[in-house]
Order: structure tokens, then C-alpha cells, then sequence
């Protein structure tokens, strides 16, 4: 598969009448398509307010000052571009279910996790690319493996889609550690995504700390959690040693319904615990699982979490 | 140790087997994934949860704790009643009185001893009724006698059923009844069976039951029995007079043959005809001397033990002692003092018998003395002629007599050991001068004073000589305190050579006879008649913590016997005793009425008085059932077991 084959030209063209939904009005330094929290230059109106001497005095509404006798200059939205992140975690953990040599999204297999992460990310980096945003990608384990510098205009995704392509499967995962090095935040604010399975060795705690952090940098961030349908309901029977794919120890469990049973609920409770992590945080949580196709994904839950717009 | 059953061993197979499990055990299987975060969790809440979480859903758990609760269960010998067995513990009252030995004609069968008829029947009731019941055996002695207590190994049983023997004296019935309904009366789940011949003394309906009792009556017809009741021999003027009474205890007239012995000697045989049930009374007259005399009746009738009877001639209770003295008072008194009858023969002082060669003059007694005790010099027609005779077969105590002597001037006598010195010490006693005299060959010196012996005992031809060998004039010695004693033991050695009849006793009745004081082993043999015929062994006497006992049981075989006693010198006293069965058992007639009332009592649930006061044992409906062992099920169970674990481990799953 290319970088080119990342995403189905026909999706891509869906994908251009998409806009992200960010709830956030930005300042950005660049012109963008993108309503800014301050008035500026756009066409869309957006208020009246009297004249105060050294207005531009194209602004000042003359129809009014003919029928009320007072001068009130015309206020315009300003539109500005986003700053948009997008974190893909590459650990081994990621790189599991399905297989990499996938081409079509379909519903026929569920595709590697990783695969979809990537594949999710590249829609997104898509859509803002299309919205005149600023994208900028990462792909981490517990370090930064590597960063595209931020691009902007159509032009760009094909580099976009090579990056996130390249990116190859790692180690061991660790956001905060990752996040952590020099230069990994973004320095604008803006959107920030993280596509990962969120199978944290530091457990919830680290990851509000990494939440606060982001939200410190002025970002909005969206978590979007990837698990394959093997880890939303196992199938598994027996006495097994399970391996972890990260630390590759092993721990031995006799299957049980009763422990499939207790791992569901278990999977339940960490899930609600993430989310409440976020909404305490007014962050964004998703869960999408790698036998979804695309159209699911996006149309489905990204545009019903209202992080999409159409 | 012992091993019950090795049929258990199959059992150890299972060993092998598990350990061939564990070997072949599946191991946990590799699987691949993502992350263990959550199934750590998951663990943990289980195992925080439940410690016993691991203990659940385990299949090979479970399966290998009930395949051990069943193992400990099979220990526990569990078992189900089950109808149409015997009981869990069967009592067998064995009737061994003497007319069990009794030949019986069973119907349509050979003729067979009562008893083997009854043994066979006993073994029977085991095979059949009593399969797996615990068995105890009672047989009737003098006393009752459990021979097996609460066997379970049934080849033990009917070995001790083997062993069990006619006892021909006065059998313990309603005694043995009673032990059975002792050893039941705790007992939920017992039985007592009687097997008896229905000859039973006593009134066994007297004897009440807590278990249900069952009797046994061999089916038999009474022969024809032909039985001594009595025998004596008495000492008339004109002689020896034996007297016989036969009875006929059949219902037919019977001509009895009857034969007389005299110490093993045929005098008198006679034949007569016996009406049924009547008595018939033998007089033989004249009969020459003779130790022990039998009678015995000839042929075979169906009871052999009342066939013989012994009669002992009378021994004098009173020894006879011919004295023969010149003249001493003193020894005289001592003499009869000891209780014989003293015949006094006075001699001639010495110097007066101008006739020594006359012996002639002086007849020999006409009744031969038991002892001859001559006081001084020997009358010179004693060494001659009938005397010579009369002196060689009859002990004889000599004191003093003529020759050299010897001053010893009243030395302390030394004593050897000996009867006659048992309860003397010669203290204080004077004696001058002893006779210097060449010891003859039998004697032993007993007391002597200064390396000179003073009195000589021993044995010549099997006859006692005992010899003073100074005169009783020249000493003090009849003044002390301790001459009738030595008089008394002298004469009671002198005279105690040869039997002592004891008479006849009733078999294995108690009878005190006289130790003496120096035996150190007796014992019982048989010496004629039906116990010589069935070879009894030699009897041990019993012997209690003071040596052997005066009172002795008489053995149970009927015949004649010795009792005999050696002590240490290997010298022998024996008494001759004849051994009788017990006359009620040769009276043959109708069974005991009252012997099948003893099974009513329990079967209609009369319980006694004493039982309904106590309350104690509710009786229990198991009385048709048996006990039906669980195990041989339960380790077959534990064995399936094992084997569906083995399926487990084969599938390599928990559940």
C-alpha cells in the first residue's frame, strides 16, 4: 500500500465538506477560514457600535446615521485559521488486530489498530487541511518517534499522508513521557487529537495530569480511543497465558465466562473513568473500535460527538 | 500386621494414574495480548473479591474432591440395608453336652455322630444365613465357653466350629443361654441361634432375650443306649463283691453283654435281657483281688460313654502297723497317735528267747500290715521263711538293735533333707551313743551327730526302710515335744507307697485331692476306657499362685485317670480317679419342651419387665435385613472419577 492508498480517493472527496467542530473561537496569526474570538475582516456581520474617532471610516454605516442621526460604524467576524495536532500513538500495543497489509476498509475483517489510528488521523488531517488549518502530526510511544512540521493547504496531504504512513510501530507507550520531551506540546493553541488504545501503565492519574498539560497549552483536545473488537469482548477460553505485547510478561488465567464477564465490566469502568477525566476537563472522549469502517467512524460517532461538522 | 483383603491392591492402579496425568498435564497457553492493564485489574477484583475465586469453576478441582471425599467415605465403611441376610451379629449357641456324642441316625441318612451333624448344620447356617454377619460361638464346658468372639473371617469360624468336642460333664446350659443373651443385649442388630440336639437340662424359657432367638433341634432318632448307672465293689467276710446296675434308656428290650475286669484281667462275663427303660442289677460274688475293677458293657450301642465303669478296692483309710516290741510305751502312743491301727507283737526279752531257730511258733499275720515296725533287735525268725517274705514286700522301720556303739554324748544332730525331718529340729535332744553299724546298701544317713549317722532311710525293692539306729531307752528323745511329729511323719512316709483311688467323680467337677508337699509338677493321664481310647494327652494340673492346686478339675473324657505327682527326686504318687459322664445325659427321652418357647418370647415381643422399666434399645426394623457393604461401590465411583479427570486434563480446561 502507498501513503497515497491511506484513504480511498472517493472518502477523501467526502471528506472535503467536512469541517472540524471546534468549539473554541481562535486567534490566529494567519487568515483562515476559521471565525476568530475577535472582530476582524470578515464578510459575515457581526454588530453595530458607535463611532469612535480614528475608525476606519469605510466601516461607518451610513444608512443608519441618515435615519437615527448617529454615527455607528459596522463590525465584521474576524476569520482566522486553527491550529490543528494530531498524536497517534505507535506503541505495540497498537499494532495489533487484523493485519497492516489491508487495502480497503471494509467491514469484512477488523483492520489493525494501528492501521485505523493512522487512517482515522489522516481524515482528520484531511479535513483541516481542506478548512485551510494549520496540521501538524506526531507519532509516539513513551517518546516522540517523530513530527511533521505544520503544514497548511491541500498541497500538503500528501506529505501528511507519507508521515503517518512511515510511522512505524514501537515500543512501549507512555503519553506522559512522551509528551513530556522538549517540543512535543504545540506551541499554538489549537486542536489537539490523540488517536490511541489509551492502555496506560500509569493508570488515570497520569493521564489528567497530560490533560491538564494540554489544556494549559490552550488546546482542545479530543481523545479518541481505538480498541479492537478482540479487547471490547474477548474471545477467549481456557487456562491461558496472556502476553502482554508491550512487556511481554505473562500472566496466567483460567478463562472463565465469570472473568470474561468481570473483564467486560472492567473495561466499562476504565472507559467511564477516562470519561470522566475528560468532561471534568471539558475534553472530548471518543471510543471507536478498528471493525468500524470509516464512514461509521466519522459520519457516525465523530459528527454525532459534534467534533465533526458538516 | 495383617492384610484383611488384597482385592484393595487393584485400587493402587490408581497411583500410576495420576501421576501419568500430571505428566501429560496441558500447560497454560501462550496468547498474545495487547496490554495487561485490565486483566490485571480484573484479577486483582476477583482474587481481593474471592480468595476462593480460584477454587471456582475448577472441574479437576472438584473432580478431585469427590473422587477423596468418596475414598474417605469407602473408609467409613458405609453400608445399606438390604433385605434377606442375616443379622450384623450372629450368636451361635453350640450344645456340646455329652449326648452330643451320641451316633444318630438322621432320617434317610447314615448314621452320623450327633455332633458332626450339628457342626455341619452350623457351618450351613453361616453360608446362608449369616454371610456377612460378625459370628460369636458359644460352646458349654463346666462352664460357658466362648471359643470365637465377633469373627468376620467365616474360615475362622467354621474352623473353630471344627474344633468344638463333646464335653462329657455337667454341661453349663441355661448358664451358656444366659451369656448369649448378655453378650445380645445392647445389640440392636443381633441374633442368637440355638443348635441342640433337644436334650437340655434346666428351664431355658427362664432365660429372657433382647434378640430374636432361633433353635436349631437336630433332626435325629434316638438309638438304643445301653448305660451303667452304677458300680461299686465291696469287702464282705466271704470276699469281694462287685455290684452293676444297667439300664436300658431305648424303647426296645435289649440284651446287654456284661463283662467284669479285674486290673485289666477278664473274671466274669454275664448276659442278660433288659426290658425298655427298666434297670437291671449284676451281683458277682467271690472275686479275687484286684487294684481296679471294670465293668464294661460289650457291643456298640449309640452312647458310648456311660458303656465303662471303675470300682476301686477298698484301701484300708487306716494303715495297719504291726509293732513288734518288747515293750515301749512311749513308742506305742506315737504310733496310735498317727490314727493306725497297732497291732502290738510283744517279743521275748533278750536272753529269755532261748529258741532262736523256732519260727515256727510265730504265724505270719493273716492280713498283710501296711508296716512292721520292730522296736530292738530283730526276733531271729524274721530272717527266714514266710516273715523274710512279709518283710521284704512291707516297709519296715527298725529302731536301735544290738552292737558295737559309738559315744557321741549328746552332739547336735545334723539333718539332711528329707520327709521324715520336716517338722523336727532334734533341738535339746540327748542322745549318747548310736550304733556303729556297716550302712546297708539303700540307706542314706538323714540325721547324724558327729559324721556318725543316727537314723537311715531309703528304698529297698520299691519298699520303704526307715532305721534308727539307736534305742529310744538310751536317749530322751520320746520325752521331747517332737517324737509323736517324727513318729506321725515317719509312719505317713512309710506308708504312703502306692495308689489312693479318688473314686468316681463326674466329669470336670472339682475334687481336692492331696498334694504333697514337695511335687513339682502333676498331671492328669489317662490310663484306661474311652479316654485311652480317644488318646487324651496328659493333662497339666492347674496350678495357682501358691504351686499346684489341691483343687483339681477332673478331665472331661470319661475313663480312668491318674493324677500324678513327682517331685524333684522324679519320685511318683498318683491317685487313681475315674473320670464319669454326666448320668442325665444317657437318659434319652423326649426333647426339652420348653427350649422353643425361649424363640417366643422374642419373636412375640414379650419384652421382660426389666426392659420396658429401662427403655433402653428401641427395637429396630432391621430384623429380616442385612448390611450391604458400600465399599466395593464407592471405589469404583472414585475410580470413574479419576478417570472423567482424566478427560479434563485431556481437553486442557478448567471448565
Amino acid at each position: 500500500m502507498t501513503s497515497a492508498h491511506l484513504l480511498p480517493p472517493d472518502w477523501m472527496v467526502r471528506l472535503e465538506r467536512l469541517a472540524l467542530g471546534s468549539g473554541r473561537r481562535v486567534a490566529g496569526t494567519l487568515q483562515g477560514k476559521r471565525r476568530s474570538s475577535r472582530l476582524g475582516s470578515s464578510l459575515e456581520f457581526a454588530d453595530y457600535r458607535s463611532y469612535a474617532p480614528g475608525d476606519d471610516i469605510r466601516r461607518f454605516d451610513w444608512g443608519v446615521y441618515s435615519r437615527t442621526g448617529k454615527p455607528f460604524v459596522r463590525q465584521f467576524m474576524d476569520e482566522q485559521e486553527l491550529m490543528v495536532s494530531l498524536y497517534v500513538d505507535c506503541s505495540a500495543s497498537m499494532d495489533f488486530g487484523g493485519s497492516l497489509s489491508d487495502g480497503k476498509p471494509g467491514r469484512e475483517a477488523a483492520v489493525n489498530k494501528l492501521l485505523f489510528a493512522k487512517r482515522l488521523a489522516a481524515s482528520i488531517g484531511y479535513i483541516a487541511l481542506c478548512s485551510y488549518e494549520r496540521v501538524g502530526a506526531y507519532c509516539y510511544s513513551d517518546r516522540l518517534d517523530g513530527r511533521l512540521p505544520v503544514l497548511r493547504g491541500r498541497g500538503s496531504t500528501m506529505r501528511l499522508f507519507q508521515f503517518l504512513h512511515d510511522a512505524p510501530p514501537g515500543g512501549e507507550g507512555s503519553l506522559s513521557s512522551a509528551l513530556g520531551e522538549p517540543g512535543a506540546m504545540p506551541r499554538l493553541p489549537g486542536m489537539t487529537w490523540i488517536f490511541s488504545d489509551f492502555w496506560l501503565g500509569e493508570g488515570e492519574s497520569a493521564m489528567g495530569s497530560i490533560l491538564s498539560r494540554l489544556a494549559g497549552a490552550r488546546q482542545e483536545v479530543v481523545l479518541v480511543q481505538v480498541l479492537s473488537p478482540e479487547e471490547i469482548n474477548p474471545d477467549l477460553s481456557g487456562d491461558l497465558r496472556l502476553v502482554d505485547s508491550e512487556l511481554n510478561t505473562g500472566k496466567e488465567v483460567a478463562i472463565t465466562g465469570r472473568v470474561l464477564q468481570s473483564y467486560r465490566d472492567e473495561l466499562e469502568h476504565y472507559q467511564n473513568e477516562l470519561r470522566k477525566i475528560a468532561s471534568e476537563r471539558g475534553i472530548s472522549f471518543v471510543t471507536l473500535s478498528s471493525d468500524m469502517t470509516l464512514q461509521e467512524a466519522v459520519f457516525g460517532v465523530l459528527a454525532g460527538a459534534g467534533l465533526v461538522r458538516v | 500386621m495383617g492384610i484383611g483383603s488384597w482385592l484393595g491392591l487393584w485400587f493402587g492402579l490408581s497411583i500410576p494414574a495420576i501421576l501419568a496425568m500430571y505428566l501429560l498435564k496441558r500447560k497454560f497457553l501462550d496468547t498474545k495480548v495487547p496490554s495487561h492493564l485490565l486483566w490485571q485489574r480484573v484479577l486483582k477484583n476477583l482474587e481481593a473479591n474471592r480468595p476462593w475465586q480460584k477454587l471456582q469453576n475448577r472441574l479437576l478441582l472438584w473432580l478431585q474432591l469427590l473422587a477423596a471425599a468418596l475414598l474417605v467415605f469407602a473408609l467409613m465403611k458405609p453400608y445399606l440395608w438390604s433385605s434377606g441376610g442375616g443379622k450384623e451379629h450372629v450368636v451361635l449357641v453350640a450344645d456340646t453336652s455329652g449326648s452330643m456324642s451320641a451316633v444318630s441316625m438322621p432320617s434317610g441318612q447314615p448314621s452320623q455322630e450327633r455332633l458332626e451333624q450339628l457342626k455341619q448344620e452350623m457351618k450351613d447356617y453361616i453360608k446362608q444365613e449369616a454371610k456377612n454377619s460378625d459370628v460369636t460361638l458359644l460352646s458349654m464346658n463346666a462352664e460357658p465357653n466362648v471359643v470365637i468372639s465377633r469373627e468376620k473371617d467365616h474360615g475362622r469360624a467354621n474352623e473353630a466350629i471344627d474344633s468344638l468336642q463333646a464335653y462329657f460333664g455337667k454341661a453349663s446350659y441355661n448358664e451358656t443361654l444366659s451369656l448369649a443373651s448378655a453378650l445380645t443385649r445392647d445389640e440392636s442388630d443381633a441374633e442368637v441361634v440355638v443348635f441342640t440336639d433337644g436334650q437340655w437340662k434346666g428351664d431355658p424359657s427362664s432365660i429372657l432375650f433382647q434378640a430374636p432367638v432361633k433353635v436349631v433341634t437336630l433332626d435325629s432318632e434316638a438309638g438304643f443306649n445301653l448305660g451303667l448307672q452304677q458300680f461299686g465293689v465291696k469287702d464282705e467276710s466271704s470276699g469281694k463283691t462287685a455290684v452293676a446296675v444297667v439300664k436300658n434308656s431305648s424303647k426296645a428290650a435289649k440284651q446287654a453283654e456284661f463283662n467284669l475286669y479285674g486290673d485289666g484281667k477278664l473274671i466274669k462275663t454275664s448276659s442278660a435281657e433288659i426290658k425298655p427303660g427298666a434297670s437291671l442289677t449284676l451281683t458277682f460274688r467271690d472275686l479275687p483281688a484286684a487294684e481296679v475293677y471294670r465293668a464294661e458293657l460289650e457291643g456298640s450301642d449309640d452312647y458310648q460313654a456311660d458303656n465303662e465303669a471303675y470300682a476301686f478296692s477298698q484301701h484300708n483309710e487306716t494303715p495297719r502297723i504291726l509293732l513288734m516290741t518288747q515293750g515301749n510305751l512311749f513308742l506305742e502312743k506315737g504310733l496310735q497317735l498317727t490314727g493306725a491301727e497297732v497291732v502290738k507283737m510283744a517279743l521275748p526279752q533278750e536272753g529269755i528267747d532261748a529258741n532262736p531257730g523256732d519260727a515256727s511258733g510265730t504265724a505270719v499275720p493273716e492280713k498283710q500290715p501296711d508296716l512292721i515296725v520292730i522296736d530292738g533287735a530283730a526276733p531271729a525268725f524274721t530272717a527266714q521263711g514266710e516273715w523274710k517274705k512279709l518283710l521284704d514286700r512291707t516297709p519296715v522301720w527298725t529302731l536301735g538293735g544290738g552292737g558295737n556303739k559309738v559315744n557321741v554324748n549328746g552332739g547336735q544332730p545334723r539333718l539332711a533333707n528329707h520327709p521324715v525331718n520336716r517338722y523336727v529340729s532334734y533341738n535339746g535332744v540327748y542322745i549318747g551313743s548310736v550304733l556303729d553299724r556297716k550302712l546297708p546298701d539303700w540307706a542314706t544317713p538323714i540325721v547324724s551327730i558327729e559324721n556318725h549317722p543316727a537314723i537311715i532311710a531309703g528304698t529297698e525293692k520299691g519298699e520303704q526302710r526307715l532305721s534308727f539306729l539307736f534305742n529310744l531307752q538310751e536317749t530322751d528323745f520320746p520325752l521331747s515335744s517332737e517324737f509323736p511329729i517324727v513318729v506321725h511323719e515317719a509312719v505317713s512316709w512309710l506308708t504312703e507307697s502306692g495308689g489312693k483311688s479318688l473314686g468316681r467323680l463326674t466329669a470336670g467337677t472339682r475334687v481336692e485331692i492331696p498334694i504333697a508337699a514337695d511335687t513339682v509338677s502333676a498331671h492328669w493321664v489317662a490310663k484306661d476306657g474311652m479316654a485311652r481310647e480317644m488318646k487324651v494327652q496328659n493333662l497339666e494340673a492347674e496350678t495357682g499362685e501358691k504351686g499346684i492346686n489341691a483343687l483339681q478339675q477332673v478331665p472331661p473324657v470319661p475313663g480312668l485317670y491318674a493324677f500324678e505327682q513327682r517331685n524333684s527326686a522324679g519320685k511318683k504318687l498318683e491317685y487313681l480317679a475315674e473320670s464319669a459322664a454326666d448320668p442325665y445325659e444317657a437318659q434319652w427321652g423326649e426333647a426339652n419342651a420348653k427350649l422353643a418357647a425361649i424363640g417366643q418370647i422374642a419373636k412375640d415381643g414379650k419384652e421382660t419387665p426389666a426392659t420396658t422399666v429401662s427403655d433402653s434399645v428401641p427395637a429396630k426394623s432391621h430384623s429380616d435385613e442385612r448390611q450391604v457393604s458400600l465399599i466395593t461401590l464407592l471405589a469404583s465411583l472414585a475410580l470413574l472419577i479419576i478417570l472423567v479427570e482424566w478427560g479434563v486434563y485431556q481437553r486442557g480446561r478448567s471448565i
